[in-house]
């Protein structure tokens, strides 16, 4: 104890706090008890700061004790400890929540998005096994298209059937670089579509000079750009948002 | 008049079979002694009978006081004497009564009886002076008094928070009660 304003204390002195919060082992506690029965210094000192400490205790009992705290309830914890029936655990799972609100308008979307491009597959004109040309809607786009479209001539070799079947499956299985070509070119139509669905209200004239100048010049269309089936998804989805902006 | 006689004086008529200057050695007395009580048991309603059997004790003992100590020193070893009897007495009692003790062992403050409109004046007062008490005392002293006081650590907990020793910790609580006796003190209640 560094106190030196009071000279004339008891070397138990320093002990009286810990003896009056109860903060003192019993053989420690036994020892100061029957020191104080018989120091009436410290008696004395006891009394000083038993006096300082119950002035303190006194005010934060009377001003800060009568405080009564909120009591808490966790509405999770009382549903979990209450068993709720099947029929309430149903219910509650189609409980309104901004998170099924979000939920059901990316599933919407989503089904719109397949439906639209499903819709735009069957629309899109195809290369039939004959050489005839499908889904295109003028007569002009289809002899432009066969021009640049070549049956596929089966590869039926003389040697006995087991080679027909193998030329078969080559015929079907492994197309000749001469049919890339007429598959890049009906791509590239349904790669146009975009652009044609997106601007045909506004400019007309520039699908039919797009889709012209191509079997115009007698081969394959160069491509600015090299798309890979993701990119034509994109396009398609670009197709929609375009639907939707009309819509609006 | 009697308030004016010091406590000797009315230890003397106390003697000579005056009631009231026994009374008025009681009520200068009752609260400090009872915070003595509270600060060696630890409990309000054990304090209280410590406090009542302290002055009955004093009042049939007034013959023996012979003077050469101070009033105030004769009612503490008294109270003293008689809160260690109190502890003793709880020690030997049986095991179930200890029980019993402990699902008593929450603290709840009960306003004095005498709660006239005079004693909760005086009380306010009293609070706010300690509360400014309290607040003029330095950080390092102020932050254990209310630790121990306010949030109830125990001198350990108060060590590890503050990273202090545990020696520390004690001695700076026993210098700020010390302190904060002092200012007390000096600042008498207006109200009596």
């Amino acid at each position: 104890m560094k106190d030196r304003n009071h000279s004339s204390r008891c070397e138990f002195a320093e002990d009286i706090v810990a003896y009056m919060y109860g903060e003192m082992p019993a053989k420690e506690q036994d020892v100061f008890e029957a020191h104080i029965a018989e120091c009436q210094t410290c008696i004395d000192e006891f009394a000083v700061v038993s006096e300082a400490r119950f002035s303190v205790y006194e005010w934060q009992r009377s001003e800060f004790a009568p405080l009564e705290t909120p009591t808490i309830r966790v509405p999770i914890e009382k549903a979990s400890a209450a068993g709720t029936s099947w029929f309430q655990k149903f219910t509650y799972a189609f409980s309104p929540a901004p998170a099924y609100a979000a939920l059901g308008i990316v599933v919407a979307l989503a089904l719109g998005f397949i439906l639209l491009r499903s819709a735009g597959q069957k629309s899109s004109p195809t290369l039939a096994e004959n050489g005839q040309i499908t889904g295109l809607n003028s007569s002009r786009e289809r002899a432009d298209m066969r021009e640049d479209a070549q049956p596929v001539e089966p590869a039926v070799s003389s040697k006995g059937s087991e080679q027909k079947r193998l030329g078969e499956l080559k015929e079907y299985t492994e197309p000749t670089t001469a049919e890339r070509p007429r598959a890049r070119i009906v791509r590239a139509e349904t790669a146009s579509k975009p652009q044609r669905v997106a601007t045909a209200k506004t400019v007309p004239p520039m699908r039919t000079e797009a889709s012209t100048a191509k079997p115009a010049k007698g081969k394959t269309v160069p491509r600015m750009n090299d798309f890979s089936d993701e990119e034509d998804n994109s396009l398609r989805l670009a197709e929609l948002f375009d639907d939707v902006e009309t819509l609006y | 008049m009697l308030t004016k006689l010091s406590d000797e004086k009315l230890v003397e008529l106390a003697v000579s079979e005056d009631p009231e200057a026994f009374g008025e050695i009681v009520k200068r007395w009752d609260r400090k002694i009872f915070a003595l009580c509270f600060g060696m048991l630890g409990r309000e309603d054990d304090a209280r009978d410590a406090a009542q059997e302290t002055f009955i004790a004093a009042y049939r003992n007034l013959k023996n006081f012979r003077g050469e100590a101070k009033v105030s020193s004769w009612l503490h070893r008294i109270a003293v004497n008689q809160c260690l009897t109190i502890k003793r007495r709880a020690k030997t009692r049986s095991e179930e009564f200890l029980d019993d003790e402990a699902g008593q062992d929450e603290r709840v403050f009960v306003a004095p009886p005498n709660s006239s409109p005079a004693r909760t004046s005086e009380q306010s007062e009293r609070f706010f002076i300690v509360r400014q008490a309290v607040g003029s005392l330095p950080l390092e002293l102020r932050e254990v008094v209310l630790m121990k006081e306010f949030e109830e650590m125990t001198f350990q907990q108060i060590s590890d928070t503050l990273e202090l020793p545990l020696s520390t910790v004690k001695s700076r609580l026993y210098t700020a009660l010390r302190q904060l006796r002092m200012k007390l003190e000096r600042t008498p209640l207006e109200i009596t």
